[in-house]
């Protein structure tokens, strides 16, 4: 069933890989994509939530992955002020388990062989080249050749490592996470629900986002750097304690998320980084969805005319960076400006921020409205983003 | 900026340890460990303690202290 070789070998079966496999093989490659676990969409490492907008450009919307349409965002400051921002549209919570599913599937569909149970634990170099992947089955191991690799193995991706092109997160541009979803919850709201705080979730941000009318996933990331002494499970063991005493835990789940900078080159010779391999997360938010799947469909574009062309070395495929880097690398640059600047934001700032801003009519709460009437009111927070423009 | 201040960081702790029954399989681990002695495959984390330089990052970013830096 396996080849011996293949023009496109993809690591890691995620919306970044599937997407990447999917237009690869719509761009007339043989490609094989690889998944280590044996059930693509599992575990469900992620909040799951998506914006509207950038999902309805990349993929068809389909109902039984949508678990639930939100309508705006509840923040609540460090000292428990809150208020929403509404937006019509604003986006979904995702099934990501169907989801990923359906994303491998449509790469299925385009030619792609899809395989689980697969673990890539090593590359095939040949003087710097990368020639193939060598996988682990749960029956033996085995070499396999392709023209380009690509590195669609997540947040601790190890083929951008083994490539030369990525080494560790700095632990200040690591958010850990940890996440349940809860069951007998009463949300009577359809908005995602942010908590800020240095003592709710120091360098990043606690979440609930509605899953349906009485589920939520509900979890919080820290940044590596601030964890002293207590890890993301810690905190969110006490935020569920205040706010959730009495709900029940469906699931749990541990996880990273980048918060960095873009990679100077998210390609090498014959190989490419795609998703959370490439930090392609936004910074600030630590979304990740919609950068990849968008990412992923440019990988598989570039692939495939490559291979069409007859040349995957370094210079044949830094037209990915290129062009990555001309869609959505200013972009992440601010976010992540924005970021440093959010994290050094004392709570107290914040607190009168939504003192603010809880006074603002509903209608006047655009994000617009809330950026210029914080930034009027408390001008500390606009030295604050403008130094970490600045540095 | 301590110019040297990476390289200090090296062997903030006295000893890594791992306990699997806390182990989530992240990865966060293996994305913030300089030295790429930490291998993660679907249910199963290795550590090369040979390799590894004590540097105290993969306890500080595991969300679930299932690694353990003992202080030096």
């Amino acid at each position: 069933m396996i080849r011996d070789a293949y023009d496109v070998i993809i690591v890691g079966a995620g919306p970044a890989g599937s997407m990447t496999a999917r237009y690869a093989a719509e761009g007339g490659a043989s490609v094989l994509l690889l998944e280590k676990d044996r059930d693509i969409g599992l575990p469900v490492r992620c909040a799951e939530a998506v914006g509207a907008k950038t999902l309805a450009s990349y993929v068809e919307l389909n109902p039984s992955w949508i678990a639930h349409q939100l309508s705006g965002v509840r923040f609540t400051s460090p000292n428990g002020i809150t208020f929403d921002v509404m937006t019509d549209n604003l986006g979904y919570i995702l099934n990501r388990r169907i989801f990923d599913q359906e994303l491998g599937r449509k790469a299925a569909q385009a030619g792609a062989t899809v395989l689980t149970r697969a673990y890539v634990c090593g590359l095939i170099l040949r003087a710097d080249q990368v020639c193939g992947v060598k996988v682990r089955f749960p029956d033996g191991e085995k070499e396999i050749a392709a023209k380009i690799v690509v590195g669609a193995d997540g947040v601790e991706s190890r083929v951008g490592r083994w490539a030369g092109m990525r080494t560790n997160f700095a632990l200040k541009d690591f958010e850990s996470c940890y996440q349940v979803m809860l069951g007998g919850v009463s949300l009577e709201t359809n908005c995602i629900h942010c908590y800020f705080g240095h003592d709710v979730a120091p360098g990043g941000y606690a979440w609930v986002f509605p899953k349906g009318a009485d589920v939520a996933n509900v979890g919080l990331g820290i940044a590596a750097d601030r964890s002293d002494g207590l890890n993301a499970k810690d905190y969110l063991d006490r935020f569920l304690e205040k706010n959730f005493p009495n709900a029940s835990i469906l699931a749990c789940v541990a996880g990273g998320v980048p918060a960095a900078k873009p990679l100077k080159k998210i390609h090498g010779p014959g190989v490419m980084l795609v998703g959370d391999a490439a930090a392609h997360t936004n910074p600030l938010t630590g979304g990740g969805i919609s950068n990849a799947i968008a990412a992923g469909k440019l990988c598989g574009e570039v692939a495939a005319r490559c291979v069409k062309q007859g040349g995957w070395s370094e210079a044949d495929l830094a037209v990915y960076t290129k062009e990555y880097d001309a869609n959505w690398g200013n972009h992440q640059r601010n976010s992540y400006r924005l970021k440093e600047a959010v994290h050094h934001i004392k709570d107290e700032t914040l607190n009168k921020a939504a003192h603010i801003l809880a006074d603002l009519p509903p209608e006047k709460r655009t994000m617009l409205d809330v950026f210029t009437t914080t930034l009027s009111h408390e001008p500390g927070i606009l030295i604050d983003i403008m130094r970490s423009f600045l540095s | 900026m301590n110019p040297f201040k990476s390289k200090s960081e090296r062997g903030k702790i006295h000893e890594l340890r791992f306990l699997p029954e806390r182990c989530d399989y992240c990865g966060c681990c293996v994305a913030v460990c300089p030295v790429d002695c930490i291998e993660l495959e679907a249910a199963k984390l290795t550590v090369d303690y040979g390799a590894c330089t004590l540097c105290g990052n993969c306890p500080q970013a595991c969300p679930v202290g299932a690694l353990v830096g003992v202080a030096a």
